[in-house]
């Protein structure tokens, strides 16, 4: 059983043997720097009922993805974002293969506390998140359960409606905040539990542009300023824009992975999929067929701004 | 079928502290065959006011006519209405509930009392313009569909009614951009070769800058700019005062035009983005 957990530390062995590229990973060997793998995924597959003969909802899923990653995951509806992203908090759990959280196995019981504390997760619709009549209790409402003392809770929700710049609104009552702040009040929650990984499932679907701009700000100052590994499913194509690395999956399985740069240049297979390059991209390799230079590291507004007016 | 709002207010929960003005003095006219967007932040009264464009909501004062009569009036016949104002609501895949998708979508035509003959065509002819294949997916039940084929059962279900106006809040949320393309064109078809009068509420200013006709930005309740997508996305100001924003290759034309290039600002896609900045480089080498 024990020697089921494996160590913290990234094995490099294991990507040799398997030939598998991480466009993170591959930066820390140049820098010399051993990155902490903090999810991995062998073999994993999933079923939702064990009968079900052929509805493998997750195949063959191999995964490491390093702290600090800023990783989005883009797939068609029904390609199993949900579902493998339910697998990083043991939410759900492997029919076969394995799993491991902060080096964790996630099929063992007595690790999911410790699991779902290290891997907090914030949904597509936020009104079906908040418990609490003020925000300043839904924040508090984890820790609580933590049962850790009450100058710690307070020491807690304070600092995550300080990330997440909701602090003027701590006595406010949550449903009547717009969408955007109600999304940052819950990841603030999940902050509460002072994660290492924040998952997210499509969580600016249902909200307005102004809305969108504050989760995404939000999402992009916890990878950056404070470290928090980001996990984020999405179908808008914009928002993957910043990511360090993309996965794209298609029934159940991991079909392409690559930088940003690098996915969205592969117009034609992602239109197979049913995906879209981001407009700005896709107008790039537009210009580019008509005989316009442009390098690949345009992806935003403001690139191509420079770009064309430089 | 022509709907005309005048100065119509409504208020949730009048004379209680928890009073809330969420339409204030709106007046529209929707005419027959018209492409409407309704856009605003969240919170800004797009659902309560599609809500009385089928009389679900009666305003608190106003009035709105259909084709001239008075639908807030007590005597109005409301079942003739909200048989021709057919209204779908964000993530209408919840509200199925019948054990086939075929009695999910005769539901509406079997209440109205019509003919076995008549419902099953119309179940037929609904599935075939959301681009469901009848034979496929009549007998299925409903929840064993994906999300996307979920969605345009919901919509087959309102058109089955062979509604005059069809109104879809928010009808792409959640969707894949596949999904999402597949839906517009259906959307489209049906506006182009029904004549549907489509009025579409959302959040995604892509989506509505290069389909509606008409836009209209509601805030707080109030109407706050009407117009062509053109003059809308003209006042890039005022939509990012009101927490919107514009489409992306509207942003970037307006971005060139603000760094001293010689480009129009009413673009709102990317073959029109394309041809626009080719002209402006080859302007440039002349």
């Amino acid at each position: 059983m024990q020697e089921e957990n494996r160590p913290y530390d990234v094995d490099f062995l294991y990507m040799l043997r398997t030939g598998k590229k991480f466009a993170r990973l591959r930066e820390f060997v140049v820098l010399g720097v051993s990155p902490v793998e903090i999810i991995r995924a062998e073999g994993v597959g999933f079923k939702y009922h064990e009968t079900d003969e052929e509805s493998w909802a997750l195949s063959e899923i191999d995964l490491s993805i390093a702290e600090g990653e800023f990783v989005v995951i883009l797939g068609p509806n029904g390609s199993g974002k949900s579902t493998l992203a339910k697998h990083f908090n043991a939410l759900l759990l492997p029919t076969c293969g394995k799993m491991w959280v902060g080096g964790m196995l996630t099929s063992q019981e007595e690790n999911h506390w410790q699991i779902r504390q290290m891997a907090g997760m914030v949904f597509q619709n936020p009104d079906n998140q908040i418990v609490a009549t003020t925000v300043e209790e839904d924040v508090a409402f984890g820790p609580e359960n933590l049962g850790l003392p009450s100058e710690e809770i307070r020491q807690r929700v304070e600092e995550a409606l300080e990330i997440v710049g909701m602090t003027a609104y701590r006595h406010h009552a949550p449903h009547l905040l717009s969408g955007g702040q109600k999304q940052r009040v819950a990841i603030a929650g999940v902050l509460a539990m002072r994660p290492k990984c924040l998952i997210l499932d499509e969580p600016t679907a249902m909200l307005d542009p102004r809305g969108r701009t504050e989760v995404m700000e939000t999402v992009a100052r916890l990878n950056k300023k404070e470290g928090i590994t980001v996990i984020l499913i999405t179908h808008f194509m914009e928002e993957a824009v910043a990511a360090d690395r993309v996965i794209i999956m298609e029934k159940g399985r991991i079909v392409m992975t690559g930088s940003p740069q690098e996915t969205f240049l592969r117009v034609e297979e992602l239109r197979a999929l049913g995906l879209d390059a981001p407009p700005v991209v896709e107008l790039a390799n537009q210009l580019r067929s008509a005989g316009v230079e442009i390098p690949p590291s345009v992806l935003t507004v403001d690139d191509l701004v420079e770009q064309l007016c430089g | 079928m022509r709907i005309e709002l005048e100065n119509i207010c409504y208020t949730y929960m009048p004379g209680t502290p928890f009073e809330v003005k969420a339409l204030k003095n709106i007046n529209l006219t929707i005419e027959q065959g018209e492409y409407l967007a309704i856009i605003g932040q969240t919170g800004s009264g797009k659902s309560t006011l599609v809500q009385h464009l089928n009389g679900l909501l009666k305003p608190t004062s106003g009035r709105i006519l259909v084709d001239g009569k008075d639908i807030s009036n007590e005597k109005a016949d409301l079942r003739e209405i909200r048989r021709r104002v057919g209204l779908l609501f964000q993530f209408p895949e919840h509200q199925l509930f019948a054990e086939t998708v075929y009695a999910d979508v005769a539901f509406g035509p079997k209440n109205m009392g019509l003919p076995e003959s008549e419902i099953s065509e119309r179940v037929e002819k609904a599935l075939r313009l959301v681009g469901l294949v009848p034979e496929e997916v009549a007998e299925r039940s409903p929840f064993t569909l994906s999300g996307g084929q979920m969605r345009r059962v919901a919509m087959a279900g309102v058109l089955a009614m062979q509604p005059e106006i069809l109104i879809l809040d928010e009808p792409a949320a959640g969707l894949d951009p596949q999904g999402k393309k597949e839906l517009f064109a259906q959307i489209d078809r049906l506006h182009q070769e029904e004549g549907l009068t489509v009025v579409l509420v959302s959040h995604s200013m892509e989506d509505v800058a290069s389909r509606a006709k008409r836009l209209l930005v509601l805030a707080n309740g109030s109407v706050q700019m009407y117009g062509t997508p053109a003059e809308v996305f003209k006042d890039a100001a005022q939509l990012e005062k009101l927490g919107l924003g514009l489409p992306q290759m509207t942003l970037l034309m307006h971005r060139l035009k603000a760094a001293g290039k010689d480009v129009p600002t009413d673009i709102f896609t990317v073959t029109a983005a394309r041809d626009a900045i080719l002209q402006m480089l080859g302007g440039q080498k002349r």
